[in-house]
């Protein structure tokens, strides 16, 4: 083994590192990297850890939130705030792995790592977030719609590191919600999963958003359904409509975690059950 | 291959070593430490029973590098309890038949303590939830659980 272990202690070393020394991996948690290279950590050409990166370890509230890489799941999935103004997010990083998981693996690593199953991706793009990028000379906000670019691929340079995401603080008219299915009710993998945010006003859906995971090569944004929601009483919501479009804007696959078909069964309950658990998280009382 | 110094604390007491980057906590625990409490059952953070509490919270140690553990706290099972008496959870354990061939039981032990520490009165499920990342084969969890609420709940039967 010949590998190289660094661990800088400011942002600017690790981007001086980082340019120096191309196919440094990246680790923070390590709940993803050391899965990966289980028993061949010497296939890494060298790992710099980014865990001394304070800076990194912040979630700053507001009329713009921003969470910092390095934040872990617990401490999103257990923070008031979040947990009031933005819980479809908090449910995302609870629904990541089990205690022990959580208490290690990092917001940044959940996005870098790229998963189209990956737990806090559909939340942050239904809460029309912002991923942060810092490369030498340079800093760049991406939209999360446009950061992921295939199983397990981002729009990141090998010289950048994420430095966190921001995104608008919901207004007291929103609510979101966040539902996963997998074979366990914990340390499982998303079979299928959704993130749904409303706007109410007036008895109408002003606004939603929803974004599902593994049913595309990436979190999936699905912008024609959202088209028909958008603006419907919410008496009379084209749920039928809703679902027939959703179907043709998924396009899941037969893999070791379930079938396309029952993807397309499991998509259309989630969606309904999510869409109604939403619009009760924004306030409005609904029968059934 | 490089070595890295690094000190950290171990059930209270100070080490200092000099560590390979691609050795594991656990490794460190079991084989320069001989704490054989924590066990290795998957080497991949599914199972649980390398759970070890490292700064206050529960880790699966497997996913641990040593390195990172440089300047950290850590407490095993065999930091739970004392040589005149177990921990309240290990009497439990045994008083509910929570135990079977004991392979889960460090790392259940660990995320039980961890669980009453961060939340003294967990409700069952709460309970469910914090066991969530620890596997066990033999006892059907059923009693863990009771052994666990039992200790929340302050009952000395």
């Amino acid at each position: 083994m010949s590998y190289v272990y660094y661990a800088p202690s400011t942002l600017s070393e690790a981007l001086t590192y980082l340019n120096q020394h191309n196919g440094t991996r990246i680790i923070a948690g390590g709940t993803d990297l050391l899965v990966k290279h289980y028993d061949r950590l010497d296939t890494l050409d060298g790992l710099m850890d980014i865990g001394k990166l304070a800076e990194l370890k912040k979630v700053e509230t507001g009329e713009t939130v921003r969470i910092g890489a390095l934040v872990t799941h617990h401490t999103i999935a257990d923070h008031s705030w979040l947990r009031e103004y933005a819980l479809v997010l908090c449910q995302g990083a609870e629904a990541v792995g089990a205690p022990q998981i959580r208490n290690r693996g990092t917001l940044g690593g959940n996005l870098a790592n790229a998963s189209p199953a990956a737990d806090t991706a559909p939340p942050l793009v239904v809460l029309g977030a912002r991923v942060e990028l810092v490369g030498p000379g340079m800093t760049e906000s991406v939209p999360m719609e446009k950061f992921f670019t295939g199983p397990g691929r981002t729009v990141m340079e090998p010289n950048q590191v994420i430095t966190g995401v921001t995104f608008p603080k919901p207004g007291p008219n929103q609510g979101g919600c966040y539902i996963k299915l997998g074979k366990r009710k914990a340390m499982a993998i998303a079979t299928a999963s959704i993130a749904v945010q409303v706007s109410v006003d007036a008895n109408k859906l002003s606004d939603v958003k929803i974004c599902m995971g593994s049913v595309a090569p990436v979190p999936l944004k699905a912008v024609k359904t959202e088209a028909i929601l958008r603006g419907k009483s919410l008496d009379s919501l084209a749920l039928k409509e809703a679902e027939e479009q959703l179907q043709a804007e998924i396009t899941p696959i037969d893999d070791i975690r379930g079938t396309a078909k029952y993807r397309r069964q499991a998509a259309e309950t989630i969606l309904r059950r999510a869409l109604f658990q939403a619009i009760r998280n924004a306030g409005v009382e609904l029968d059934g | 291959m490089d070595k890295y110094p690094i000190k950290l604390t171990v059930n209270g007491r100070v080490h200092e070593f000099q560590v390979e980057a691609d050795l594991r906590l656990v490794d460190l625990l079991r084989n320069h430490l001989q704490l054989l409490g924590t066990k290795e059952g998957c080497g991949k953070g599914e199972c649980g029973a390398c759970t070890v509490l490292m700064n206050g919270k529960s880790v699966t140690s497997c996913l641990v590098l040593a390195v990172q553990a440089d300047g950290a706290e850590i407490v095993t099972v065999e930091g739970l309890g004392g040589d005149l008496a177990l921990h309240p959870l290990q009497d439990a354990f045994i008083k509910y038949g929570a135990v079977q061939c004991g392979y889960c039981t460090p790392g259940m032990l660990m995320s039980a303590k961890y669980l009453l520490d961060i939340n003294p009165r967990p409700s069952r499920e709460e309970i469910r939830v914090a066991i969530s990342g620890n596997l066990c084969r033999c006892t059907g969890y059923t009693k863990i659980i009771d052994a666990i609420q039992a200790v929340a709940e302050g009952r000395r039967d």
